[in-house]
């Protein structure tokens, strides 16, 4: 039996690749964490809303975060570079983040996500990222105006 | 199999996750995940993209950061006839804020500044303790738009200058600035005119400088001196001190002065208007000090 600290987990992506993880590494996952804590005896955790592509990507982040010998600009520039990816990728990885409840992650690709969108305009929000509008002009109007403050 | 397994197998199996989201197949929660990282005015422009953003613009969560730690309290104190805090969303609360809201009757005001989050207060002359203030010999209370309280006090003549103010307030935990904010020189504007013309003839009495000091309750004290006459005809704000703020909790008690009082000259032409106390990134951010 290894000693607790090299205790390692296999994860299990939904399309059924497994990953090998430190067990200290994928408790920065939450809800991996309470699955450990209440005594899960699995061979391997199933993860049911996440892929194997998100997956790699998850590990990646968790064992960059859980290095002791990374220094905050470290983790920084690791940061920056991670974030690089297609937009569709980075939503993904917000709703795995989501889902693992994995708030680090969640915090870095939520800030990518915002400051992606923060540089257009309302209109150019909704047709580059294809949202629905689904308020009348009246709604909106009352929106805005709620809103006054913020722009003063 | 524990409970813990099953959350994961069963929690969250009606989101779906798509193999290319779209911003739309986020729940809402994640949608206020986002709008937290962003700036008051990005999260209310954007809640104009649709229902779901406009709902998790709403959430607590958004603004609670944006607000000072003890804004409790400050609720508390500045909005009693409007109910307790719970009532109020963090939202409301910190639209509210940032808005300057009068205390101590009509004589000081206080807001938490957009930018950079800290709370600023501004104490009029009329909050202050002025010697022969009511004596039309010495002092004139004038009417105008250049004071964001409407009024200035205007030193005529006299030997004996001497400004002091108090404050009870529970400021943030921070470092903080305290200006005087003075003009030397009488500005008068007609009416409906924007012609500003500076009486800088009855200015005299400014060559011995004036002296400034401020106590806080944590035990620091700051005295200065300083020469009035540099920038006659423009309003300045005069660097007093700063105090340091370790508890939120607890008021911070305040006492600062100024005072000119060699009895060997006469002081004139001098304009005050209020006292005002920023956080010192506010003070870096206005680069106007």
């Amino acid at each position: 039996m290894s000693s607790p600290e090299e205790k390692t987990l296999i994860l299990k992506s939904s399309d059924n690749e497994e990953f090998l993880v430190k067990e200290s590494v994928a408790v920065q996952c939450i809800t991996i964490k309470n699955l450990v804590e209440d005594g899960c005896d699995l061979d391997a955790i199933p993860l049911l809303n996440v892929d194997s592509k998100n997956l790699a990507w998850i590990i990646e982040f968790m064992e960059k975060y859980a290095d002791s010998t990374s220094t905050d600009a470290e983790k920084k520039d690791f940061d920056t570079e991670f974030v690089k990816k297609p937009f569709n990728d980075v939503l993904g990885l917000i709703l795995a983040a989501n889902y693992l409840n994995f708030p680090a992650l969640m915090d870095v690709m939520c800030d990518a996500c915002a400051n992606e969108m923060k540089l257009w305009s309302v209109e150019q929000v909704r047709e580059k990222f294809h949202i629905q509008n689904d308020y009348t002009e009246e709604e909106e109007k009352a929106v805005r105006a709620e809103n006054f403050w913020a722009f003063e | 199999m524990g409970a813990g397994f099953s959350s994961l197998a069963t929690e969250k199996k009606t989101v779906t996750h798509p193999s290319n989201p779209n911003i739309s197949d986020l729940p809402e929660s994640c949608i206020a995940s986002i709008l937290s990282c962003l700036e008051p005015s990005e999260i209310c422009k954007l809640a104009r993209l649709n229902k779901t953003f406009h709902q998790a613009s709403l959430a607590d969560v958004v603004w609670a950061s944006k607000l000072p730690e003890n804004h409790e309290i400050l609720v508390k104190k500045l909005f009693s006839e409007e109910g307790s805090s719970e009532s109020l969303s963090k939202k409301e609360i910190f639209s509210r804020l940032c808005r300057p809201i009068p205390f101590s009757g009509d004589t000081k005001e206080v807001w938490l500044e957009n930018s950079s989050r800290g709370i600023c207060v501004a104490i009029s002359w009329k909050g202050l303790k002025i010697t022969g203030i009511d004596d039309r010999r010495y002092w004139t209370h004038i009417s105008t738009d250049e004071s964001r309280f409407h009024t200035i006090a205007y030193l005529q003549q006299m030997w004996w200058l001497e400004v002091e103010g108090n404050l009870e307030f529970e400021f943030p935990a921070g470092n903080y600035s305290l200006f005087f904010r003075l003009q030397l020189g009488r500005a008068s504007k007609r009416r409906g005119s924007r012609r500003i013309i500076n009486n800088l003839e009855q200015v005299h009495g400014w060559n011995k400088p004036v002296q400034f000091q401020l106590a806080s309750s944590n035990g620091e004290h700051v005295a200065s001196k300083c020469y009035l006459n540099e920038a006659a005809g423009k309003w300045m704000h005069y660097h007093v001190g700063d105090f340091v703020v370790e508890n939120s909790y607890i008021p911070t008690k305040l006492n600062f002065s100024m005072a000119q009082i060699d009895c060997t000259h006469t002081k004139a032409g001098l304009c005050l208007d209020s006292v005002f106390i920023f956080p010192i990134e506010t003070v870096n951010k206005l680069k106007q000090f």
